[in-house]
């Protein structure tokens, strides 16, 4: 998820919205909601 | 602490402390009684807030409060205008709000005491609470456009709360004859998603097109730009020679309506309408104002972190009855700060402090049913205003091929059944 976060953010992903998304969050910010995520399971 | 009532003396002296609102319900929580919450309103806002409260805290005690015992939903209800989509995909229950533990109350609120901390319901029973989470939505103003009050809704609907009107906009245009003239008028900012009056307009236009050709849509506009607009006017010039967008100043300014007589007035001239779509100005929700959390706009400041009322403490308001910066007045925003607001309260009510949050809106159009296209925002706090994130966020490309537009068209179908069937599901 932190390497589609950062592909998405880089442009190098192909995306409708996620690009635009993923420019609002810094490499802490989406270790952290990839961490959360992986906690819920 | 003794377990005895404040003093009206205590009350001043807390108050002029400045802090009231944290500090007042401790002595409460001491006698090992459960916080309780009440959330006024279950929309977006009201219904996520109560299920996000349990959620974020099951010693919470969360009660909602909402009139109605099915909620209507307005995204998507401009597909039901255009003879797109059932009413039905818009209706929700509240039994599993209920079934997470939220007592849900089929009333009114018709008063809010914020001193004694209680809320008034229209069967007269009165509520206590610890924390007031208020979330009624927009309310229409029918004081603001002469000649459009509530009478005059039954016969020029403005459907911008869905329901009946939605459906009755529905029935007239599908008994329009061919040839007649559709006629909008689209207030100023601010008011309940803005975006959402041009995919009305497209969609509107796309049902002419294909069932009415030989009739017109005039959108008489109280503003000169909006939102996507690149976008939508890419898409009209496209597929809707049928459509003309009056801005301001072109003389588009609504500046009447004589519902008898079917015309609306612009600055310019009067428009005889087969079928009239009028969006009035609009403000807070009713007891947003009753309970003193409105300012002279008629809408609701609050804190960015917290949403607390900056005008009445202990009071939360979310929602489109909330100015809060740069948020936009959207079902996705609503349901977004929803989320904060519960995390901020859960800690609130047991003098523990929130973290500081941040958000994600998109709103998408539709400009065609297989016609999409997206407005994106990333929101954060800064200096207590809620600011968009620079670099980030933006409208969908001018120049994408239809293939990228008709994925967003299905996203946008998937963005409403996810946020549906996480408040209602
Ligand atoms: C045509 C249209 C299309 C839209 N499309 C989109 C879209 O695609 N995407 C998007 O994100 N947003 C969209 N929106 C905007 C969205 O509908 C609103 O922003 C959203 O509903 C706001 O949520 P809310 O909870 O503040 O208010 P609401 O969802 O309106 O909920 C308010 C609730 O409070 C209740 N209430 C009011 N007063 C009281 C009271 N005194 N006591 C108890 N209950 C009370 C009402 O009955 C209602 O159930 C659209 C709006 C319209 C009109
Ligand atoms: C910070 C919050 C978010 C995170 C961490 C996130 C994460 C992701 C990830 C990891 C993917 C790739 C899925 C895959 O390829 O298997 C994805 C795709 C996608 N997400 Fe998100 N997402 C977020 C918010 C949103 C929001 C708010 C929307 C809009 C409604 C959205 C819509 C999409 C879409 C449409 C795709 C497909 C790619 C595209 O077209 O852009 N996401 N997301």
């Amino acid at each position: 998820m932190v390497a589609a976060m950062q592909a998405y953010r880089g442009g190098q992903r192909p995306a409708t919205v996620m690009d635009r998304i993923a420019k609002g969050f810094s490499d802490d910010e989406i270790k952290a909601i990839a961490a959360w995520f992986a906690a819920q399971r | 602490m003794t377990a005895t009532r404040p003093t009206r003396r205590q009350f001043v002296t807390t108050a002029a402390a400045g802090a009231s609102a944290s500090l007042f319900p401790r002595p409460l929580l001491a006698q090992g009684s459960q916080p309780r919450i009440v959330v006024v309103g279950g929309g977006f806002a009201g219904a996520t807030a109560a299920r996000f409260l349990k959620r974020a805290d099951p010693r919470l005690d969360v009660t909602l409060v909402e009139p109605n015992p099915i909620f209507a939903a307005c995204p998507f209800s401009n597909e039901v205008i255009a003879g797109l989509r059932d009413m039905r995909a818009q209706l929700f229950g509240y039994d599993r709000i209920a079934a997470a533990g939220v007592a849900v109350v089929h009333q009114a609120a018709t008063a809010v005491d914020g001193r004694a901390r209680s809320v008034t319901l229209g069967n007269g029973t009165k509520l206590g609470y610890e924390r007031l989470i208020l979330a009624p939505g927009s309310d229409l103003r029918f004081d603001a456009l002469p000649g459009y009050d509530e009478g005059a809704a039954e016969r020029m609907p403005h459907a911008w709360k869905a329901g009946d009107q939605t459906l009755l906009l529905r029935r007239q245009l599908e008994a329009m004859e061919d040839g007649g003239t559709v006629v909008m008028a689209l207030p100023a900012l601010p008011y309940r998603c803005p975006p959402a009056s041009y995919e009305r307009a497209s969609l509107i236009a796309y049902y002419l097109k294909t069932r009415k050709p030989r009739s017109k849509l005039v959108v008489l506009d109280a503003k000169d730009t909006f939102s996507m607009q690149r976008l939508f006017e890419n898409a009209w010039q496209e597929l809707y020679p049928n459509l003309e967008w009056v801005p301001v100043s072109s003389g588009g300014n609504p500046t009447s309506v004589d519902a008898a007589a079917m015309t609306v007035s612009s600055d310019f001239d009067t428009y005889k309408a087969a079928v009239a779509n009028i969006i009035p100005p609009q403000k807070a929700g009713r007891i947003a104002e009753l309970a003193g959390t409105a300012d002279r706009t008629g809408w609701c400041p609050v804190d960015p972190v917290t949403f607390e009322s900056h005008l009445a403490p202990g009071i939360h308001v979310l929602g489109d009855a909330a100015i809060a910066g740069a948020v936009p007045k959207s079902a996705f925003a609503a349901n977004a700060v929803a989320k904060i607001c519960a995390a901020a309260v859960a800690k609130l009510v047991f003098g523990e402090r929130p973290a500081p949050p941040k958000f994600v809106n998109t709103c998408y159009s539709l400009a065609a049913p297989d016609y999409g296209f997206s407005i994106v925002g990333v929101y954060h706090p800064v200096n207590g205003q809620w600011l968009e994130v620079e670099g980030a966020g933006g409208v969908s490309p001018a120049d994408a091929p239809r293939m990228f537009r008709s994925q967003e068209a299905k996203f946008a179908n998937g963005w409403f059944n996810a946020i549906t069937s996480e408040i209602f599901g």
